[in-house]
């Protein structure tokens, strides 16, 4: 179980309502390396643990827009809103170093939508 | 002096290490689904002087991961990998085939444990209390999904699939799983970890017409998109929405969330498909809202279902979230040959002590803690209600592992003498002639349901048998 590195800045700032409750692994880092958040299902797109928000201008800026079932699963995740990603679904590169995303707290049943 | 000074330092150093949790450090768990895994994963992650043993009915941990999630979404199952970690972490001893409440009670662990954490789920079901409901071929949605996981308990489920019309009373995700493990292509069911008593039954089959039956109407449906999609594309089946007020739809979507929105327009768009498009698929799925089951009806000559006879309702009241639901006084009579009920679930009291809403199904607590029993917590749908994702029940856990170590630290103990431990459980259980499953033994018996997979191109052939389970799981150290 390896957590982030937060040398790395890739995440800076949690969210104000405290502790993150998601599992975050991320791959081996070499200098320069890709890696991916994800959560309970190891980046399979079936669960919502690894939400992110994103700043507009950063969310606008993803290379990939969200698949039908990124969507489907954002839908269950507590706190959703326009600038939200599932992490499992983007890579993240160099060029994103030092952008600020928000972890939601909580993660809520998808039947209180 | 410096001998002196550093003595005394490494003596200070261990005093604050006993410090951080004053009051003990024997935990136990009961159930050894996510519930107890992830109330595991964060005590260990956050206290490193406590040790947790997690008791577990069936030889085999996970809980519904392994028996209610259902065959064909092998993914979700990727928690697994998450809980096996927690189990070899050197921090968790996990203790299976042992039944609280029955091989230990409640208060043998409050006086072994400094900690009892309840995280056993709800293992009962709800009914509707109409009549008819004792026939043949009604069973629950909890039994049903048990029978086809392979759950010991109801391997021996008596169905009959030799019918040409199955009714589903209830519109959320389990209906839905059932739904479509009763349509899908056996070619796709061969290939998963389906239960091979569910396989074969299936296969002779004669279901053609899923009817899925709600009391209140398409804005209220309880299952989520994923779900939804996967019906809709379910190869060589067709699907009829009964939409009565398609305008109303409309005008209420642009009011709802993002969510809502979108599974509402993909019903909408569904419904939309005209029914010659696919004519001609053999097997179909329909959604039929707005219907209360009021009596089930079998006919003079059988012994079987014949038909679910339901009240018409309207909704009613502004607020679409929560309608409140009219009965028109008309009736109808749904003709069918079997009838599963998913309507919830329920839990049951561990022991007679236990502080228990009946009404409910829950636990009484507060933030976790079990109302009157200092030292006793619970976690998961024992304490929430049957209701909730994998990833609700992560939160949950570890939202309840942080009281516990709340609790430990401000020394608001069960009591100030010394627990001992696991050791007076172990032996009582000896006495007994239970044999606890070890977590190494699991991994026997897992290594073995794999094999068998293998030769039927499965990810692992479930064991049925408790008696077989516990036989291969003991079987390397013998």
């Amino acid at each position: 179980m390896r957590r982030v590195s937060h040398t790395r800045n890739y995440i800076i700032r949690k969210s104000k309502e405290r502790d993150r409750k998601l599992r975050l692994f991320a791959s081996t880092l070499p200098a320069g390396a890709l890696f991916r958040i994800t959560g309970a299902c190891e980046g399979t797109l079936s669960c919502s643990t690894c939400h992110l928000i994103f700043k507009k201008e950063d969310y606008d800026k993803l290379p990939d827009k969200p698949s039908d079932e990124e969507m489907d699963m954002l839908d269950l995740a507590y706190g959703l809103c326009d600038t939200s990603r599932l992490g499992c679904q983007i890579t993240l590169t160099e060029s994103m170093d030092g952008i600020v995303v928000t972890i939601p707290a909580q993660v809520a049943d998808a039947r209180n939508r | 002096m410096v001998t002196n000074g550093f003595f005394i330092y490494i003596f200070f150093f261990f005093t604050l290490l006993y410090q951080t949790v004053p009051c003990g450090k024997f935990l136990c768990i009961v159930g050894s689904g996510p519930a107890g895994f992830y109330t595991a994963q964060h005590l260990i992650k956050n206290e490193p002087n406590i040790e947790i043993d997690m008791f577990e009915k069936l030889p085999v941990p996970f809980g519904l991961v392994r028996y209610g999630v259902a065959p064909d979404h092998a993914d979700v199952k990727n928690v697994i990998n998450t809980f096996t970690s927690i189990a070899k972490s050197g921090r968790l001893q996990f203790i299976g085939n042992v039944t609280v409440g029955k091989d230990v009670t409640l208060n043998d662990l409050r006086t072994a444990y400094d900690v009892v954490v309840l995280a056993y789920g709800a293992a009962q079901d709800r009914w509707l209390g109409i009549p008819g409901e004792n026939f043949e071929n009604v069973v629950s949605a909890r039994k049903f999904v048990g029978w086809y996981n392979g759950l010991p308990e109801e391997s021996n489920l008596q169905l009959n699939l030799n019918v040409e019309t199955a009714v589903i009373i209830g519109q959320g995700n389990v209906a839905l799983d059932i739904a479509r493990i009763l349509l899908t292509p056996i070619e796709i069911l061969e290939k998963t970890d389906i239960a091979q008593h569910a396989l074969q039954a299936l296969k002779e089959s004669r279901i053609r017409n899923v009817k899925l039956v709600g009391r209140r109407g398409p804005l209220q449906v309880a299952f989520t998109i994923k779900e939804l999609r996967e019906m809709i594309k379910l190869p060589e089946v067709s699907n009829r929405i009964h939409l009565e007020d398609r305008d109303y739809i409309e005008a209420c979507i642009p009011k709802t969330s993002r969510p809502r929105r979108r599974i509402t327009e993909l019903l909408l768009q569904s419904a939309n498909t005209k029914q010659a498009e696919v004519k001609d698929a053999p097997k179909q799925w329909e959604l039929i809202f707005h219907r209360t089951p009021v009596e089930i009806v079998k006919s003079e000559n059988q012994r079987s279902v014949e038909g679910l006879v339901v009240g018409i309702n309207r909704l009613k009241g502004d607020n679409w979230e929560n309608p409140q639901i009219e009965d028109t006084g008309l009736r109808e009579t749904i003709p069918c040959g079997m009838i599963i009920k998913s309507i919830g679930y329920k839990s049951l009291p561990l022991s007679e002590e236990l502080p228990f809403d009946h009404i409910r199904g829950v636990i009484r607590q507060k933030e976790g803690r079990v109302e009157g029993m200092s030292g006793v917590f619970c976690s998961g749908w024992v304490a929430s209600g049957p209701v909730g994702v994998i990833a609700s029940t992560l939160q949950s856990g570890h939202d309840v592992g942080k009281r516990i170590l709340e609790d430990l630290r401000k020394g608001n103990c069960a009591s100030s003498t010394e627990k001992p431990g696991r050791d007076v459980i172990l032996s009582q259980l000896a006495t007994k002639g239970v044999e606890p499953v070890t977590f190494v033994e699991w991994e026997t018996l897992d290594n073995e349901e794999r094999e068998r997979g293998k030769n039927q191109k499965k990810p692992r052939e479930k064991i049925i048998d408790v008696r077989e389970m516990i036989d291969i799981a003991k079987k390397a150290q013998s």
